[in-house]
């Protein structure tokens, strides 16, 4: 008997059904719904399965064999003729060896990329990527500036402007491409994608390709800075600052009185990254005599911390003896560390005796300093050991 | 029929309604959490799917991690585990292990393993914890820090690390947690992607049991053998792959695992860390993250990441399952209760106002009124208003229902990770799918209910959790070179998450009674030391005798332990103070030069007490609670 027979041929069943306001039709057409979708679910779960397995095993040996092609024609003593090995292959064939491109190029560089990106062109990549930047979705178009920048291949710069500069990442990315393939306009038009008409702050990939392309010339990056710091967000100018900090090549005539100017923001992560970033520029002594080392005593314990790391990287006599005139009157017991960890390599600078207020900071990082050096030693021990 | 009867007829079929309506709220809520799961899992797999064209390795912006691990009476597993974590791959790392005061050897273990050497100086800051014994650092390796603290339980244990990383972020792992070893590289993803907003974030967590585990990482994914862990892997997946990923698309997190999360430092320690009355830590700091962070207006999230995952063993018997189900019940009722003030409020958006009173209504009162429902049928049928055949009908469309959530999740798994890769493991995993709704579903109604009593009685412990330790499953090879390094990989009792005073919580100890393994030292390595160490203290000295005498540390270990308060010589029985649940006979000695347990009290804390095994030889001051006890309860 069908289940809503068997409910309305039962009276109290049907009096609870109707107390609780479900006709026992629903209950049938409830069950037949979940019958479905049940047997749809595992007919779908199990057969995927078994697709996958089946998959990866047709294509594990395909894989080997598609490698050790790869390293044979990278590194074999004829020149590789990609086009003629790729109309060789079947698609499954091409696909995979695509996949295995994208790992290769992540990890060489040099002759053997330059070598390898001949063979995307021969799959295809390059023109296909150029198509989605053009007219493709958000995906496609990372896909693509990804594929760009590992063949070291950058399109027209106008197809970067125009379509690659809605997200942080596609900025990042466009610029990416540039920084590879060692462009002459790599930190022009490198840094004008990143900043150019954009507030928004990036991820730490994007904060890579920013120092990347600032550490090839640091001056468009300082210009863009300067004239349109105050428009960023705060996280823009937090992330600007950190990059500022690691550059090594800025050369003495940049302008770097914005980072100055930073030191007043109303924002204490930004003043703390201000003074974190002007630790790199101890060598400028016109940019250092224009700092105001009493503004160190900021309310902020960790804008102090920070400036106690800008006068120990400064690491000259006059920025030591300000850091030990600070750092006695430390009330922050956590900061206090900061302070004896920016003194600490400079002990030799300062008197023996170590003010009782910094006593127990200064043992802590004494003793720190001295296990890093001996783990450092004894892994370099190890290490040279045949 | 007689008036009372006419009323409970009223009452049950009132009650029906109730529970229907109810049912058919709370599933189709749970039907949109499932789609907007699978609608995240898509986009997680397409944004796992792109690398960035670059070296992190050689990116100075990676975020630091120090990974905190809790170890309590973890002598078993703790070397492995450190050796483990040395080899995750990240660019930026500390590792921070916090000993919370073991009654066994792991910190000598510790000691041994990587040459250790205690900072002889006193911590330069306050940190809010019991009191910290000796900090050590491995003179092998840099980026290991140790903590050797006095007991204070696992939210204390964690706060030790918070206190004293430097790294910008810390990631709070069980000591018998496996993590892939890339698994932190892609659970800081939301950090590198918002580094300016994100605070928590957290991975999967699956099930180890019957898996190869070889270098501390797992070599081999397989289905446990038996069918309760294997319903606990169907669990697992239903949980990560459906509801926090639904959460996640909500951006409503509110649970991120212990067993794996990565922090914001100073976020954490803004909030004061975490907190010691409670027994589910992981899911407490999240909610008061959210609550802090939207109190204070600033822009944050706190994201699942579904690839990055950690594997941790789960327990193969229901006396031990129902221990870990009702602390994680009581601990969320402890949570909600704590936080009420969030529910219903718009100010803190949907974590406020849908998800968690969603959590509320699916965990908290979804096993309750399930429970009830299980009630009301037997007197519904006594009474003689039980349609039998409505009875099996709703049965058995409910069951079908919740087999269809289940198999969603599985699902989920096959679609885009496929950790399972052999179609008959998936079988199985739909086969678990079916079965928990048989017995296994209606014992954990059974279990809210007695954790909700628990939680009213002001229960405070964590209980015990008996493992049979990764060894197990590992290798021949793993195996040889773990027992070379004094491991037990045999089976064998250990303490999970039991920090005894966490909050004042029960007390175990692992059964194995192995003794530290010395290990031979470098003697070129040794005179280094020496040398470095004389230079070092050379300096310290010299600002040393330019300060007062005020050297001397805070610890004072020694516990003042007097009076044997039971004078009877043979088995007593006896009831943990710590867990009410918990019993069993115990030897017992009058005689402190006999061996055997004596019943002492702690001066300092008459509430603390407990048998302490004696020797004539033995030395040693403290309390021993546990496993001794256990023990005898399952020998008898």
């Amino acid at each position: 008997m069908p289940m809503g027979e068997l409910l309305a041929a039962s009276s109290p069943a049907t009096a609870l059904l109707q107390t609780v306001g479900f006709p026992p039709r629903v209950l049938v057409v409830g069950a037949a719904v979940i019958l479905s979708a049940l047997i749809s679910v595992a007919v779908l779960t199990v057969g995927y399965s078994i697709y996958r397995r089946w998959r990866r095993r047709r294509r594990e040996p395909i894989r080997r064999a598609l490698r050790s092609g790869l390293l044979d024609r990278l590194y074999g003593s004829e020149p590789p003729d990609w086009e003629a090995w790729v109309s060789s292959l079947s698609a499954t064939e091409q696909s995979e060896l695509e996949s295995l491109l994208d790992v290769y190029l992540r990890q060489l560089a040099g002759e053997d990329a330059k070598t390898l990106a001949g063979l995307g062109e021969a799959l295809g990549i390059s023109s296909r990527s150029r198509r989605h930047l053009q007219t493709g979705d958000y995906w496609d178009r990372v896909h693509a500036l990804t594929w760009l920048a590992l063949l070291r291949d950058p399109p027209d710069r106008t197809l970067l402007l125009t379509h690659c500069t809605n997200t942080p990442r596609e900025r990042a990315l466009a610029a990416r491409v540039l920084y590879l393939s060692r462009t002459d306009d790599c930190a022009t038009t490198g840094v004008k994608l990143l900043l150019q008409d954009n507030t928004n702050s990036f991820s730490v990939f994007g904060i890579d390709t920013l120092y990347r392309v600032g550490e090839i010339d640091p001056e468009p990056l300082f210009a863009q800075a300067t004239a349109n710091n105050e428009q960023w967000k705060p996280a823009l100018t937090q992330q600007v600052l950190l990059v500022s900090h690691h550059l090594n090549t800025v050369v003495g005539t940049a302008n770097l009185d914005w980072i100055r100017q930073l030191l007043s923001n109303p924002s204490g992560r930004i003043r703390r990254e201000a003074y974190h970033t002007l630790a790199s520029y101890g060598w400028n002594q016109q940019l250092r005599a224009q700092i105001d080392l009493s503004a160190l005593a900021d309310d902020t314990a960790e804008v102090r911390a920070s400036g106690y790391e800008m006068l120990g990287e400064w690491g000259d006599q006059s920025a030591i003896d300000s850091l030990c005139r600070l750092a006695v009157k430390e009330p922050n017991r956590r900061t206090r560390v900061a302070a004896a960890n920016a003194l600490y390599p400079h002990r030799h600078q300062i008197p023996p005796a170590v003010p009782r207020q910094l006593r127990t900071a200064w043992l802590w990082v004494a003793y720190h300093h001295y296990f890093d050096a001996v783990a450092n030693e004894i892994a370099a021990h190890t290490a040279s050991q045949p | 029929m007689s008036t009372f009867e006419q009323l409970l007829v009223q009452l049950l079929v009132g009650s029906g309604v109730v529970i229907v309506s109810y049912y058919l709220l709370i599933n189709t809520a749970y039907l949109i959490i499932h789609v907007l799961g699978l609608l995240e899992l898509r986009d997680d797999v397409r944004e796992g799917e792109w690398t960035p064209p670059y070296r992190p390795f050689s990116s100075p912006f990676y975020p630091g991690v120090g990974i905190i691990l809790p170890a309590y009476n973890e002598q078993a597993t703790v070397v492995e585990s450190v050796r483990s974590m040395l080899q995750l791959n990240y660019p930026d790392q500390e590792i921070i292990v916090v000993n919370d005061g073991s009654t066994d050897a792991t910190l000598e273990r510790l000691k041994a393993a990587f040459a250790l050497e205690a900072v002889e100086t006193e911590i330069p800051y306050d940190v809010p914890t019991e009191p910290i014994r000796n900090v050590y650092r491995s003179t092998k390796h840099e980026e290991l820090l140790i903590i050797d603290k006095e007991n204070g339980g696992k939210s204390d244990a964690l706060n030790a690390g918070v206190w004293l990383t430097e790294q910008e972020l810390f990631c709070a792992v069980d000591a018998d947690t496996v993590i892939d070893r890339n698994a932190l590289l892609q659970v800081v993803r939301p950090f590198l992607e918002e580094p300016e907003r994100a605070v928590a974030s957290g991975g999967t967590l699956r099930v180890a049991n019957n898996c190869v585990i070889e270098d501390g990482e797992v070599q081999e994914v397989s289905m446990p053998t038996q069918w309760l862990p294997g319903i606990q892997v169907m669990e697992y997946l239903r949980a990560f792959y459906s509801g926090r990923l639904g959460f996640d698309r909500l951006k409503g997190v509110v649970l991120i695992s212990g067993a794996f999360g990565v922090f914001r430092t100073d976020r954490v320690r803004e909030i004061g860390g975490y907190r010691h009355d409670t027994v589910t830590e992981d899911f407490d700091i999240i909610v008061r993250l959210h609550k802090y962070l939207t109190d204070n207006d600033i822009d944050y999230t706190v994201d699942f990441v579904p690839e990055p995952v950690a594997w941790t063993e789960v327990p193969e018997n229901f006396r031990t399952l129902g221990r870990q189900r009702r602390r994680w019940y009581r601990g969320m009722v402890e949570t909600i209760v704590e936080n009420r003030k969030i529910l219903f409020r718009k100010r803190y958006g949907r974590v406020g106002t849908a998800v968690l009173p969603f959590f509320i209504a699916a965990e908290a009162f979804g096993p309750l009124i399930e429970g009830l429902g299980y009630i009301i049928l037997p007197v519904a049928w006594y009474l003689d208003i039980l349609s039998i055949e409505f009875f099996i009908a709703f049965f058995l469309l409910t069951t079908g229902y919740g087999v269809f959530l289940s198999w969603f999740g599985i699902f989920s798994e096959v679609w885009t990770f496929n950790r399972y890769e052999r179609p008959r493991e998936v079988v199985q995993l739909l086969w678990y799918g079916i079965l928990e709704n048989f017995g296994y579903r209606q014992w954990k109604t059974l279990i809210a209910w007695q954790g909700l009593f628990e939680f009213l009685r002001g229960e405070q412990s964590w209980g015990v959790m008996e493992r049979k330790g990764f060894g197990e499953w590992t290798s021949e090879k793993t195996t040889a070179a773990a027992t070379a390094v004094g491991v037990a990989t045999g089976e064998q009792t250990t303490a999970e998450k039991s920090h005894p005073a966490a909050p004042a919580g029960s007390d175990t100890q692992s059964t194995t009674a192995e003794t530290p393994t010395p290990t031979a030292s470098n003697d070129a390595t040794d005179r280094r030391t020496a040398a470095e160490k004389a230079r070092a203290t050379e300096t310290a000295t010299a600002a040393e005798t330019a300060t007062t005498d005020d050297t001397s540390k805070s610890a004072d270990s020694d516990e003042a332990i007097a009076a044997t308060e039971i004078d009877a010589t043979g088995f007593i029985w006896v009831h943990d103070p710590f867990s009410h649940a918990e019993s069993g006979f115990v030897w017992n000695t009058p005689e402190p030069a006999t061996s055997g347990f004596q019943w002492l009290r702690d001066q300092r804390e008459p509430e603390d007490s407990g048998f302490r095994w004696n020797t004539p030889e033995d030395d040693a001051d403290g309390f021993e609670w546990g496993a001794n006890i256990r023990d005898e309860e399952e020998s008898s």
